[in-house]
């Protein structure tokens, strides 16, 4: 369902690398970006927030949910973006549980619609598997693949 | 009934899949819960109105202060069911 939504909002990349952390952010969020869900006003505060508070954002090994505030300036829709690339993101050199290969940005105004994302966005990650499925996509068709594998 | 207040950096991503998690951890506990969630700096200030504060790691020692009052436990991953009830019967508010 998230993924199908993704898909045919065209919020989804597949890359190879990013040259830090910090390009992650940018270039994660670059199909959000492009349609004006988000301006680099909103990822600029989530790179001074992870400088504050650390990769806080990393809810498990390999998935990043890079997100500032509801509401946040910069930010102008609700909306979930994928990203997936191939080389590790190295959030912490101390802490391999902290790299990323999994990026689902979050822009939120509208506090049910962020609310109903969230659920869906839950919902997904808890079904055992779906992160290898994941990480193994490499097209839009892959993600439609696995968006019905796990509507069930 | 117990109060749970979860929280992370922003209050608006992490914090919510936590409020959801620990929602489910709760019922599956049979344990009547209203869980709020808030981003860090609120919850400084409000934690001490919960019975417990369920937060990630890095943010266990902003609670220093109240953990003679309030409960502070903390979570890894924000979904992890079994995580939550582990937290909630190590509080002692659930057996």
């Amino acid at each position: 369902m998230l993924l199908k939504d993704i898909v045919e909002a065209n919020h989804y990349l597949f890359t190879d690398s990013f040259e830090s952390w910090q390009d992650s952010i940018y270039g994660a969020a670059q199909p959000l970006v492009d349609d004006g869900t988000l301006d680099k006003e909103y990822l600029d505060k989530i790179i001074e927030n992870v400088n504050t508070y650390g990769p806080y954002f990393i809810i498990m090994p390999d998935v990043a949910m890079p997100h500032s505030t509801l509401g946040g300036a910069g930010c102008h829709k609700t909306a979930i973006g994928f990203c997936k690339v191939k080389k590790p993101v190295v959030f912490d050199p101390e802490d391999e549980t902290k790299n990323a290969r999994l990026f689902f940005t979050l822009a939120a105004v509208d506090n049910d619609k962020h609310l109903q994302n969230m659920v869906q966005l839950s919902e997904m990650l808890i079904k055992d598997g779906i992160v290898e499925d994941l990480l193994a996509a490499e097209t839009k068709e892959d993600l439609l693949d696995i968006d019905k594998k796990y509507s069930e | 009934m117990i109060k749970v207040l979860v929280c992370c950096a922003s209050g608006s991503g992490t914090s919510m899949m936590m409020k959801l998690t620990a929602e489910k951890a709760c019922k599956a506990l049979g344990v009547d819960a209203k869980v709020e969630h808030a981003p860090i700096a609120e919850a400084k200030s409000s934690a001490r109105n919960f019975d417990i504060v369920i937060t990630s790691p890095a943010f266990v020692s902003t609670f220093d202060s109240i953990k003679d009052r309030v409960k502070i436990a903390a979570v890894k991953n924000p979904l992890s069911q079994p995580e939550y009830v582990n937290a909630l019967k190590e509080s002692g508010l659930v057996k």
